[in-house]
């Protein structure tokens, strides 16, 4: 800003600087002088319903809204005379008049800004000034979440401007005219039928008692409660939000985004806002247990542990470190992580530790490690939005595995910032709001990235001067894709050429494009190669290390960057450091106050399971993850964690994994612990507690450093800060990040020293490799392609309502009420063809099982495709798919394998 | 033109709908059947603006005026009239004042007093031939616009001192001005034909009788302002405006003045016809705006104003219809013969329609600055049965209500505007005694109540409030001190509303209460209605002298409440009635009579 975007006012008869362009809200606001609001949101255009802001403006002919009308210089401003004071009496009135007055049983009580507003403007005995007509309280809105009391709506159009600009549902408007308004769904509809994805985005501006939470009745009064900033539990996302909770009860009553964040902004999902009753669920542990006579009998946490250290020595002892092995968490915290690592690599003497980001995102570590040097988003959450001029969607059904990413492309795109491609086998939201859809067949993500490229060389769309100074081996992938015709690869990937040319042009013709991808890209056996095609696509037209470019992988978790970043992956330390490496192996032995460290990659979450079921895993410890439910070839798991000698299950719940286990340990939720989350943008922002521990549970990283302390490991740590202090002084990413300063705002890794301020942009100057790589890649088919047995082709994922193997968000009320049972989408031909109605109960069996599942016919998905949602375990998709791996990042093909569908 | 003899008839919308048209075709078939076809043309026109005479037929070259005429005249006509150069005295106007018969419409005082340049082609010319229009001059303004630079077009609308016809009264040149200058290349110009004030129907009329005079503006403003887009927004209520106007663009484009390359000029002007959906506050730039792009019509706060971020986000100019076909006609003819016409500040001709208690009602133009008193004596020939005048209302629901000593004011945007009323759409109602100033001012407000759209809070809730105690007024159900707070809440709209609706809306009941305030407390204090109006507030009573005791008045009396007898007489039984005024209008002696007040209870 330079001095001359510098104006000034007189606001009050005090002078005051201000920039050019503000309202007069925002920059008397910056002032302290108070201006009240009830309809501005700063994140929302001005709309100038409410009035109440008005002030008055020497000259001007009538009182202005100060939300709306930009400084002018020189301008004499009143916001407090008696002209703006009767006004706003007036306009104070007139809402109460056709307000309930029934405060003392109004949950807003409190926190309502109306109410606010009569205290401050309205002297007791004009309360009852106008009487007169009512708004018509017939209407009424109720659902698993929320509801819309009308009678108490000030009809400020908050919610509805939430909904235009913010989630771009349009599932709400004003119906109506003049004193009949009201927000509506329309068409007498519910706001479920209208499409309402229950963000509750609308209930969180609603500045009166008119939309509610559910949850929050009765959970206590505006003083009863407290709240605490901390980081969202589910996707990789990581929205800021307020956890609200009444000391009292011990019990959380609702949940809002913190809007001190650079994020999400106000925004939040359905799952973020209302998926949190897990944590105060019946169902948690609170004591530990140890399998007695195959019951579990309640025991004291000395017993566990001296069990679990007696019989993890003589395992170590017997066969050696190998025979034991770690699965880490996305769940849980950085420090958490680091310990659980440390607990494998220096107490045990084994790198068999790994965790669920094999599942989700191991290819892209690999991928984006060879051709980059490093395996994260390169880019950022607010770049990749505000930037970029394309936006190449693929393999990722973004509004509901990561909602709040979704909305932030949908804004984008209906701002006119971007222009989108969408590349899915379903039609996926966002294919209807993009340029160009492609609707590839699974697991043919190589033949249509290639098919992209051949065009951008052909057409010489691509960027040479990029390519000869910043990448290598550019000639030897050219000759590659030289290979096969145009036509053929679209023939495999069944799009049609010209809509892969306009695709092509599009992405290589922007100034600036990026690419997002998610698990549609990894979980294939050819996941790495998918993950190289796209680092190829960017790097051929130059779009990376600049502003809304970049190759961006939305991480599935709400921590497996974070458990990645900090070495829960077999053949790395913090830090992406190589176990093979001898001097990095030193350094860690050193900070560790170890003598030696295993110089042998560990193996990984399949294989473990593998080596289990073969018996050369002899002990397994789990933390926080589900393997009996989330990982391929459900019966081959289910079996070897049934054979497997020694089991630990550190967890919140008795899940199907915790289940086969020996000793159960109960940990805490991430209300009730402090750490850090790293977000899917390497933001690594912070958790923090809220609630105290409940019966017999103990902080997660106290479990693990006990566990430490136990075999010899003897450092204590008084605070998970300290634990993030040491992983600074190991982790160089990691160096310059401390609880101190991620108070407010997370950072974003590289972050080298004290005084770094992180990085937003991966690659700009050079990549982490140095040069970017190339690689030739071609077209291999997935490893089980429908044949006459089983002619149609399963493909898996997430939906809105559920996360994961649903054991947090089945046992949240409104989230389980919305969707209590799997629906598997079946394409309407293929339906037709197999005489299967809507909703009718259908068995989907591949060679490796069987589930009984509800049928919900569909377009949305492809002829000869099946969809299955993996969080339902009465309907386990993983009991039907294939345990292939991808050869490097040894990740299974969830994505793509055979079924057939019986009724 | 031919034939020596024409005969044009009126098809705007109010002769239309008595079915002037058939007359029209019977008219044809005359003379046709009599072999006069060479000799006699029959067309038809838009708008005369004295509908209440209407159906109208005009005789040219002899300028008769027939009024009120019904298909079973056309024979006579054709007889009398044309064969036999006798007109028919009995179809001229019958002037009030004087009793006379007139047959030229130059002559009848209600056309003699007017200054007829944006209706000038109206009633004259068949408003779906372009041609006639040419005739009169049409397109000659393009031509000389498109010979300028568009910023010396600018000038010129700016030396003229127009401002806009919409109400507001904003220098048009000014606005295009800015317009220009706004960054952007692409750039819209709209119409606003959103006419909505209730008994406001002179864009209408322009529109239907001499629809390219508007375009032709149009194209000038596009032009000068630099937008090769515009839109015209018109009430979808106004069918037969929207027909004559696309009929308008088709013609136009046929003839080159309006698509691609206008006139060879290398200007390309597209226009698109769009149809309102029946909101008053359409008629408020922003909401149409927003109705134009789809959305609901809902205004937003300026600025931005439409000149820098208008329809779709780009610099647009709002112009209503007369501003547009005003444009037109300076350049038609010249920026001195404008300036010759009306008043320094406000030059050119104000369009009202004329209503109410007067006798002569219909759509009049006169010169800005001529007095109310000129146009409610002379051109509306004074009040119906030479009754008292009380008050005029100018502007429709945002405008006020004026009192006699009012009377000589001229009437301009500004000393209207200084008075406490405004010039806004062009309403005027003349109030005579047997108005209820109170009852008017809740007439108005109740449409303005209706037709917020609901977005703003003083608007939304306070005119509804407002309302309410207007409603409690009428019915004696008051306190002095709600005119106060009545006042004090109408100012607080006023001063707090979004947009020029609830802005303007207290306008009826501030400028009654500042005129007419021992009216509002006679109605609280004496619970009496003097205007005998306010049904809660007065009584009927039969008068014994008069009454034949035919018994009519009970018999139709619906709640009973008039007892007697044929040979005892009747009357009415006050606690009872409810004023539904059935005996009044049956009674066949005019026999009854209303008296203020409620009447013994």
């Amino acid at each position: 800003m330079t001095d001359e975007d510098k104006i000034t006012i007189t606001v009050n008869g005090k002078e005051i600087e201000c920039n050019k362009g503000d309202t007069y809200f925002e920059a008397i606001n910056k002032h302290h002088i108070g201006i009240p609001t009830l309809c501005h949101d700063p994140e929302l255009k001005p709309s100038g319903a409410c009035r109440i802001c008005v002030i008055e403006i020497e000259g001007a002919r009538s009182l202005m809204p100060a939300c709306s009308t930009p400084v002018n210089p020189g301008a004499v401003v009143h916001t407090n005379s008696e002209r703006v004071r009767e006004a706003r009496q007036t306009i104070v009135e007139l809402l109460l008049t056709s307000h309930p007055l029934n405060c003392i049983v109004c949950e807003k009580s409190g926190a309502c800004k109306l109410q606010q507003l009569a205290y401050a403007y309205v002297p007791e005995e004009r309360l009852s000034k106008y009487i007169g007509e009512r708004p018509k309280s017939s209407l009424s809105e109720k659902n698993e979440f929320f509801v819309l009391n009308y009678e108490a709506c000030i009809r400020c159009g908050l919610c509805v401007r939430v909904v235009d600009e913010i989630q771009i549902c349009g599932v709400l408007s004003l119906e109506n005219r003049g004193f009949d308004i009201y927000p509506s769904a329309g068409f007498g509809r519910t706001f479920e039928e209208a499409g309402c994805v229950a963000c509750g985005n609308c209930v969180a501006v609603c500045p009166v008692g008119a939309l509610v939470s559910n949850s929050s009745k009765g959970a206590g009064r505006a003083y009863d409660l407290k709240k605490i900033k901390t980081t969202c539990v589910y996707c990789g996302v990581g929205c800021q939000l307020d956890l609200v909770y009444n000391t009292e009860t011990n019990k959380i009553a609702y949940v809002n985004s913190n809007r001190e964040n650079v994020v999400n902004g106000l925004a939040l999902c359905v799952k973020g806002r209302y998926g949190w009753d897990f944590v105060n669920h019946p169902d948690r542990i609170d004591t530990p247990l140890i399998k007695k006579n195959g019951e579990f009998v309640e025991a004291t946490w000395e017993e566990a542990l001296d069990l679990i250290e007696q019989k993890l020595k003589q395992i170590k002892q017997e066969s050696g470190p190998n025979a034991l092995a770690f699965l880490s968490s996305a769940k849980c915290t950085n420090e958490e992580n680091y310990l659980m690592q440390k607990l494998s690599r220096a107490a045990i003497g084994t790198n068999n530790v790994d965790h669920c980001a094999r599942l989700c995102h191991a290819s892209t570590v690999t991928g984006l490690a060879r051709a980059f040097g490093s395996g994260a988003m390169t880019n950022s959450i607010s770049d990749l939005v505000n930037d970029s001029e394309v936006i190449f969607v693929i393999g990722s059904n973004t509004t509901e595995a990561h909602p709040v990413i979704g909305i932030k492309i949908k804004q984008a795109i209906v701002n006119e910032k971007s222009k989108l491609i969408v590349a899915d086998p379903r039609r996926i939201e966002l294919a209807d709001f993009s340029e160009i859809y492609l609707q590839q067949r699974p697991g043919s993500d190589v033949a249509l990235i290639n098919a992209m490229m051949k065009v951008i060389l052909e057409e010489d769309l691509y960027d040479e001067a990029f390519i000869n100074s910043r990448t290598e081996g550019f000639e030897e992938f050219k000759k590659g894709l030289e290979n096969t015709a145009l036509d053929i690869l679209c023939k495999v990937a069944n799009v049609s050429v010209e809509d892969v040319k306009k695709a092509a042009r599009l992405y290589a013709n922007a100034k600036s494009a990026s690419i997002v991808y998610s698990m549609g890209i990894t979980q294939h056996t050819t996941g790495t190669d998918n993950v190289l095609s796209l680092a190829n696509l960017a790097m051929l037209t130059g779009n990376i290390g600049r502003p809304g470019t970049g190759v961006n992988p939305l991480r599935g978790q709400n921590n497996v960057q974070g458990a990645c970043d900090l070495g829960a992956l077999p053949n790395v330390y913090p830090g992406y450091q190589s176990v093979e490496d001898a001097k990095i192996r030193e350094k860690f032995a050193k900070s560790w106050g170890v003598s030696e460290l295993d110089d042998k990659i560990g193996l990984t979450v399949v294989e473990i399971m593998n080596a289990a079921h073969e018996g050369t895993i002899r002990g397994i410890y789990i933390m926080g993850e589900n393997p009996a439910l989330s990982d391929p070839n459900l019966n081959h798991v289910r079996e070897a964690l049934d054979k497997v000698e020694f089991l630990v299950v550190q967890d919140l719940f008795l899940t199907e994994t915790a289940k086969y286990a020996d000793v159960v340990l109960p940990g805490v939720s991430f209300a009730e612990k402090d750490g850090t989350y790293t977000n899917t943008e390497r933001r690594v922002q912070r958790v923090r507690r809220a609630l105290e521990h409940v019966g017999n549970r103990r902080d997660d990283w106290m479990i693990l450093q006990e566990m430490l302390n136990r075999f010899g490991i003897s450092k204590k740590y008084s605070h998970p800060s300290e634990i993030m202090d040491e992983i600074a002084s190991v982790s160089p990413i990691y160096a310059g990040i401390s609880f101190d300063r991620i108070e407010k705002t997370g950072l974003q890794w590289p972050c080298k020293d004290k005084n770094h301020e992180g990085t937003k942009i991966l690659h700009q100057e050079q990549f982490s490799r140095g040069k970017g790589k190339f690689h030739p890649i071609s077209y291999i088919d997935p490893a089980e392609l429908p044949d006459a047995d089983y002619p149609l082709i399963l493909t898996t994922g997430r939906i809105l309502y559920h996360f994961h193997t649903g054991e947090m968000t089945r046992r949240s009320k409104g989230l389980h009420e919305r969707r209590p049972v799997e629906r598997s989408q079946v394409n309407s031909k293929d339906a037709k063809k197999l005489g299967i109605k809507d909703g009718d109960k259908i068995i989907i069996e591949s060679r490796r099982g069987k589930v009984t599942t509800i049928a919900r016919v569909t377009d949305k998905i492809q002829e000869g495709v099946v969809f299955m949602s993996f969080h339902f375990k009465e309907s386990a998709a993983n009991l039907l798919t294939i345990d292939s791996l991808d050869p490097l990042a040894k990740i299974p093909e969830f994505k793509v394998c055979a079924v057939k569908i019986s009724k | 033109m031919t034939a020596e003899k024409q005969i044009l008839i009126c098809e705007g919308t109010g002769c239309k709908s008595s079915k002037s048209h058939e007359i029209r075709e019977k008219l044809s078939l005359l003379i046709d059947e009599k072999g006069l076809e060479d000799e006699v043309s029959v067309s038809f026109t838009g708008c005369h603006g004295f509908c209440a005479q209407g159906p109208l037929v005009i005789v040219k070259p002899e300028g008769t005026l027939y009024c009120k005429v019904k298909l079973e005249n056309a024979e006579e006509i054709i007889e009398s009239h044309i064969i036999n150069n006798t007109p028919v005295e009995e179809l001229f106007y019958h002037d009030p004042k004087t009793g006379l018969k007139i047959e030229k419409y130059e002559e009848i005082e209600f056309y003699e007093k007017q200054k007829r340049i944006l209706l000038a082609n109206c009633g004259q010319i068949n408003p779906e031939v372009i041609e006639e229009y040419i005739e009169t001059g049409g397109y000659s303004g393009l031509r000389k616009a498109l010979a300028m630079k568009p910023i010396e077009v600018i000038e010129v609308i700016k030396e003229s001192g127009l401002r806009g016809r919409g109400g507001a009264g904003f220098p048009t040149g000014l606005k295009w001005e800015f317009c220009y200058k706004a960054p952007g290349d692409v750039k819209y110009v709209i119409c606003n034909a959103d006419e909505g004030d209730p008994g406001a129907f002179m864009d209408r009329s322009i529109l239907e009788a001499d629809p390219h005079s508007v375009l032709e503006g149009m194209l000038i403003g596009g032009y000068a302002i630099g937008a090769s887009h515009g839109v015209i927004y018109v009430r979808a209520e106004y069918p037969l405006a929207i027909i004559r106007f696309k009929k308008a663009v088709e013609d136009a484009m046929k003839h080159g003045f309006l698509g691609e390359n206008v006139l060879d000029s290398g200007f390309s002007f597209h226009l698109k016809i769009q149809e309102g959906a029946g909101a008053f506050v359409c008629g408020e730039e922003t909401a149409l705006m927003a109705s134009v792009e789809g959305k609901r019509g809902m205004p937003r706060p300026r600025p931005p104003y439409p000149a820098i971020e208008g329809l779709w986000g780009k610099p647009t100019n709002i112009n209503n219809v007369k501003s547009w076909a005003a444009a037109a006609w300076i350049f038609k003819h010249d920026v001195k013969s404008f300036r010759e016409i009306g008043v320094e500040k406000s030059p050119g001709t104000a369009i009202f329609s004329l209503t109410g208690k007067v006798k002569n009602s219909g759509l009049i133009e006169v010169p800005m600055g001529t007095t109310l008193r000129e146009i409610i004596f002379g051109i509306g020939g004074g009040i119906i049965e030479d009754r008292e005048f009380k008050a005029v209302q100018t502007g429709g629901p945002s405008g006020g209500c004026l009192p006699e000593s009012k009377l000589d004011l001229p009437v301009d945007f500004d000393s209207l505007q200084a008075a406490g009323s405004i010039m806004g759409s062009g309403g005027m109602v003349v109030a005579d005694e047997d108005t209820c100033m109170v009852d008017l001012a809740k007439y108005f407000l109740s449409f303005t109540q209706k037709e917020s759209c609901g977005k703003c809070t003083p608007c939304r809730e306070g005119t509804l409030r407002a309302l309410e105690i207007l409603e409690r007024i009428t019915s004696g159900d008051a306190e002095l001190s709600d005119i106060d707070d009545l006042e004090q809440l109408s100012k607080i709209i006023k001063d707090t509303s979004l947009c020029a609706l609830g802005q303007t809306a207290p306008n009826p009941v501030l400028s009654t209460i500042k005129y007419f305030r021992d009216e509002y407390e006679e109605h609280i204090t004496e619970k009496r209605c003097r205007a005998r109006v306010c049904a809660d507030l007065m009584h009927y009573q039969i008068d014994p002298e008069l009454c034949i005791k035919c018994g009519i008045c009970a018999k139709v009396c619906p709640v009973s409440a008039i007892p007697g007898s044929k040979e005892t007489g009747y009357h009415i039984e006050t606690r009872i009635c409810t004023r539904c005024a059935m005996c009044y209008t049956r009674c066949p002696k005019d026999a009854i009579f209303k008296f203020p007040g409620a009447g013994e209870q």
